[in-house]
């Protein structure tokens, strides 16, 4: 009798004193509760199943249309790049409610190919590319880029390294010289057009290379692989004032590239998009959304073109033997 | 049993929790770890995979691209696989061998597109190569172009999912330790826990009176122990003292209650009980006004409460009642009983019965007062016995000059009958003031009643019948016969005036004891053996009132028949006699005087001498009277003169000593008055029988105090006579010692 009450009283003390944690406990399983609960949502798939490059081929990606393709050349590197232009993409489909896709040229694509055959709707192109696309696919211009100055042309330069004994053109005579990118206009047109000028022809030097940009050309000459090299005027004088180079002599303004669509792009786009880039001002209203702006040939925005305004350049193009004279009907 | 379970309930929760809740913590920290590390590792990758190959991607060189990205799965144990998308969202390269997974190369890719590198997109599949975290990083910010980044969990995950095992391991150990520690804890505090709980149990059931010794438990134990300990020797000792003062109280002569602060009683001693009457039971949570009499008025009770309950002490008397109805007289004492804090929470009356006292203080101021009384009366006695003297003795000188036809003999017969009666009142006065000289003799009660029974027989109305109830063979009582007859005749009149219509009076004579008991409540009597000599009637009785003041000299209800001497001379005779009366009366049922006289050692009477019969009266011998009262002396000188006797006659001492030297002859009686100026009687005697050792000596005395200082009584042989006498009385007197 008395052991069944002691151990009745053992149980209910068991219990009054579960009853006396629960509240513990009760927080210890919502917390194992929670932490079990916090597993991310995972999807199960199989990887074992595979289809080989020629069937993915097939699988083409949904195409969003309505996107107009913008082009550029790359200058620096894609990331750099890519953070210069976009905001001025975005600036365009804010102007003109449009929807604009950035893309960089492959190596060994010209820009003008790619503009002219429609790849790309727009293109910022230099002069050269410019009146080789005009020639050969009758591309349309729409404006030209305004520098510093707010004007719409621009330089090149003829540079050594500071040190160089080179004091003028005319002592580059038998030396090597590096240019930009074969059809740029700064990089390679208007450098060659002043070596013209000065009677030296390409032969007249002991060598020439086309180094792809105006950064390698700088480096090609400040490696000393070359004597001498021309780039466009605005990354000259930067490079100049830092004490990189020093600029032997300059050009005479020349039309500044700009920016150009493809022929089949509807008129209305055209206008639209040519008005929102001459409305485009970015040491003005638009200079906070942009990165680096004045680094482009654009600093001040643009100002509408003519075909006609390159008219001095072409003839300089075809007498220097870069343009065919007969592909110039095409476009007119 | 509830501590132990607690115990190890506690210790098991406490090591749950922590174990839980570290390996909780443990394992969230671990993948909050691994999937910031697993992140930063695919963001590390997935940017400089993009550095390397988004020329590659821009320029469509898919090989190099290729290339590098499986060089950078290879070099990587966590990396599973790399995919790249270009511009234009199409698979660009991967790192798989064998062909893209279907199950990426649907919906998966085209949507899965980061927005920017800030926050990559992380997908996790469960894959048949393990738990992947895919990261989706862009390849140029802002662009289309992405790389996907899949990075294995399985290795980090089975090393946080080894550790929390090992904790939860390591957690279920210490529970287990946790519970052994618990029930060995339970030995060590809870079993001497249970002990010391049994001990204090025994201690409270009293089954256990020493202290504990418990050797198990540790310090706190022993600490508790110790403080138990203490406290049962404290309680010890108080309860001692306790049980000391209990007993002072239950042993006390007094009477103790105790009340709470309403006056209801909460205890009562022993002596109550048998006091009152009332036991415990029965006022034990009633109120003290159980005991209350009709004595006393309101404002009394009123006063008393006041004082007691302003914190005072309140001494005094009062009537309180007991269970029979009983009243009885108290000397009380009420005292608040005060707590620490100074409030009342008690009181406590202690109390005396004095009703005893009282009565023994009546008693004494009965005797005083008689005493007074008496004094007076003596005093005024002695003087008329001086008076009475010559008038008796001068008459019957005339008496016995005159012939018996003379018509003065008439007159002088009728002087003589009213002397004779102021006479027996001045002795009536002496006796109750105790004054008179008494003659002790022992002497048979029995006898005494049986002598005055004809006498009563005689003067008793018809009317009432007289019993007597006697005890032969009773001892002696040391007695004045005259005066006891006096005492029987006093007690019977006042029982036949006390009975007019008639009745029953009873005398009744035994031995009996009065003991201890009896004697402790009345001041005058002393234990031991005693007569009685009850006299009862059937007569109209007393009230309380009467029966206080019955033994009051000249006290009487029967105003000018009566002198109220009757019961005073009474009670004066008992006391010259050592003795002690008692009244007990019922108005309308009749009246017992008890008288008590201690007994004497004589039993039997002694041979009673015969009665000589004195013929001759007439002497020749030489008389030397002395005495201070002229008149007195005067007629003495007279009455022996006419004896024949031969007279020497002298005022005080000296000249009595004075007139023997002179005296050529022999003197043969001194006659002397005891109380003189100067010189008293005995000690004359003494002087005198000096010189003549012959000299025989009779006294007179009226009565005095000497004689009363010397105990009240002659010795033994010494002759005696009572003032005033008669010429014959002293004539047969003066015969008898001399011929003695
Ligand atoms: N047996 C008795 N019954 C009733 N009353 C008594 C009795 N004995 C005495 N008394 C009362 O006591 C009073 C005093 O008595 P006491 O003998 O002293 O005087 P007395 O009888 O009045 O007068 P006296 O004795 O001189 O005739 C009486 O008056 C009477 O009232
Ligand atoms: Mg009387």
């Amino acid at each position: 009798m008395k052991k069944t009450t002691i151990n009745s009283e053992d149980f209910r003390g068991l219990l009054s004193g579960l009853r006396q944690y629960s509240l513990t406990l009760a927080l210890v399983l919502v917390i194992a509760g929670l932490t079990g609960c916090d597993e991310k949502n995972t999807r199960e798939i199989n990887l074992r199943e595979r289809i080989n490059d020629a069937e993915l081929v097939m699988i083409e990606p949904e195409i969003e249309g309505g996107i107009l393709r913008f082009g550029f050349d790359l200058r620096g590197s894609p990331d750099e790049d890519a953070m210069q232009y976009l905001p001025f993409l975005k600036y365009l489909e804010e102007a003109t409610g449009l929807t604009f896709e950035l893309r960089f040229m492959p190596k060994g694509n010209l820009i003008e190919d790619e503009l002219g055959s429609g790849n790309i709707q727009f293109a910022a192109l230099g002069v050269g590319s410019y009146l080789q696309a005009h020639a050969k696919y009758g591309v349309i211009p729409l404006v030209k880029g305004l520098n510093a100055e707010g004007r719409a042309e621009y330089q090149s330069v003829i540079f050594v390294t500071p040190d160089s004994p080179i004091r003028n053109i005319d002592e580059l005579r038998g030396k090597r010289f590096a240019f930009g990118k074969r059809n740029s206009t700064q990089g390679h047109l208007i450098p060659q057009i002043l070596l013209f000028e000065h009677g030296i022809l390409l032969g007249d030097l002991s060598g020439v290379e086309f180094t792809g940009s105006h950064y390698n050309c700088v480096n090609a000459v400040v490696n000393g692989r070359f004597d001498a090299g021309g780039i466009q005027d605005i990354l000259g004088r930067r490079l100049a004032e830092e004490g990189l180079i020093r600029i032997i002599y300059t050009s005479e303004y020349f039309p500044s590239s700009g920016i150009a669509a493809n022929r089949d792009v509807p008129p209305e786009v055209i206008e639209k998009v040519k008005r929102a880039l001459i409305d485009f001002k970015p040491a003005g209203a638009h200079a906070e959304d942009l990165y680096h702006w004045e680094r482009t040939a654009m600093v001040n925005g643009f100002t509408e073109a003519q075909d006609k305004d390159y008219e001095i350049l072409r003839e300089w193009s075809i007498r220097l033997g870069m343009l065919e004279a007969s592909t110039e009907k095409k476009t007119q | 049993m509830r501590l132990r379970t607690n115990i190890i309930l506690l210790i098991v929760m406490i090591v749950m929790i922590t174990g839980l809740g570290s390996s909780l913590m443990v394992n969230r920290m671990m993948h909050n770890m691994l999937a910031g590390e697993l992140n930063n590792q695919a963001v590390i990758a997935a940017r400089s995979l993009a550095e390397h190959i988004s020329h590659n991607v821009i320029n469509g060189e898919i090989i190099e691209a290729q290339e590098t990205v499986i060089k950078m799965v290879q070099n990587s144990r966590s990396i599973q696989y790399a995919y790249v998308i270009d511009f234009d969202g199409r698979l660009f390269t991967h790192s798989f061998e064998g062909g893209f997974p279907s199950a990426l190369a649907g919906e998966q890719y085209r949507y899965h597109r980061p927005v920017s590198a800030q926050s990559p997109v992380v997908l996790h599949l469960k894959t048949d190569l393990g738990q992947i975290a895919d990261f989706g990083y862009p390849l140029i910010e802002g662009m289309k172009a992405h790389i996907h980044i899949g990075i294995n969990e399985d290795f980090a995950l089975a090393r946080i999912t080894a550790l929390r095992n090992r904790i939860i391991g390591f957690t279920l150990l210490l529970a287990c330790i946790g519970i052994a520690a618990g029930i060995f804890m339970s030995r060590f505090i809870t079993r001497p826990l249970s002990e010391f709980l049994g001990a204090m149990r025994d201690f409270g059931t009293r089954k256990r009176q020493e202290e504990i010794d418990l050797k198990s438990g540790g310090k706190e134990i022993a600490d508790l122990t110790l403080a138990f300990n203490s406290m049962i020797s404290d309680l010890k000792r108080t309860e001692e003292e306790r049980e000391r003062l209990m007993s002072a109280i239950e042993q006390a002569a007094e009477t103790v209650i105790i009340t709470d602060i309403d006056g209801t009683i909460q205890y009562v001693n022993p002596v109550f009980e048998s006091f009152t009457g009332f036991t415990c039971e029965e006022v034990i949570g009633h109120s003290v006004l159980v005991l209350k009499s009709d004595m006393h008025d309101d404002d009394f009770y009123q006063e008393m409460w006041d004082t007691v309950s302003s914190g005072g002490t309140w001494n005094g008397r009062f009537v309180s009642r007991k269970k029979s109805g009983l009243l009885y007289t108290e000397e009380v004492t009420i005292s608040p009983v005060r707590d620490s804090s100074g409030a009342i929470i008690n009181y406590v009356a202690v109390k005396h019965d004095i009703t005893e006292n009282i009565r023994l203080e009546q008693q004494y101021n009965q005797a005083q007062k008689v005493e007074s009384i008496g004094r007076l009366a003596g005093g005024i006695a002695h003087d008329l016995n001086n008076l009475l003297s010559p008038i008796l003795g001068y008459g019957e000188l005339l008496q016995e000059d005159l012939d018996p036809d003379d018509e003065r003999r008439k007159s002088v017969d009728e002087i003589l009958r009213a002397g004779f009666r102021a006479r027996d009142l001045v002795r009536q006065l002496l006796a109750f003031s105790r004054k008179q000289t008494l003659e002790y003799k022992p002497f048979d009660m029995n006898e005494a009643v049986t002598g005055i029974e004809k006498l009563l027989r005689r003067t008793i109305r018809e009317d009432i019948e007289i019993k007597i109830f006697q005890s032969p063979g009773i001892r002696m009582v040391m007695m004045d016969l005259g005066q006891i007859e006096q005492v029987i005749m006093n007690l019977v009149s006042n029982a036949q005036d006390a009975m007019p219509e008639g009745g029953r009076l009873t005398i009744e004579v035994s031995e009996i004891e009065l003991d201890e008991n009896y004697a402790s409540r009345y001041q005058d009597v002393e234990p031991g053996m005693y007569v009685m000599l009850a006299v009862s009637d059937t007569g109209c009785g007393m009230d309380d009132e009467t029966r206080e003041r019955v033994f009051d000299p000249f006290f009487s209800t029967k105003g000018a028949l009566g002198t109220g001497l009757g019961l005073a001379t009474v009670f004066g005779v008992v006391k010259q006699h050592c003795g002690h009366i008692w009244v007990y009366s019922e108005p309308g049922e009749g009246t017992t005087f008890k008288v008590f006289l201690p007994v004497s050692e004589n039993k039997y009477t002694e041979e009673k001498p015969v009665e000589k019969m004195i013929i001759d009266l007439k002497g020749s011998e030489t008389i030397l009277l002395v005495e201070d009262n002229e008149q007195v002396r005067n007629l003495t000188h007279i009455i022996i003169k006419r004896q024949g006797y031969t007279v020497l006659v002298a005022k005080n001492g000296e000249e009595a000593l004075a007139a023997m030297e002179a005296h050529a002859g022999s003197v043969q009686l001194l006659l002397t008055d005891v109380i003189m100026p100067g010189m008293n009687g005995t000690e004359l005697y003494e002087k005198a029988s000096a010189k003549d050792p012959d000299l025989k000596v009779l006294f007179m005395s009226g009565y005095t105090d000497n004689v009363i200082a010397f105990s009240g009584v002659l010795e033994a042989g010494t002759f005696f006579i009572q003032k005033p006498f008669t010429s014959l009385t002293l004539a047969a007197k003066i015969r008898e010692v001399l011929d003695n």
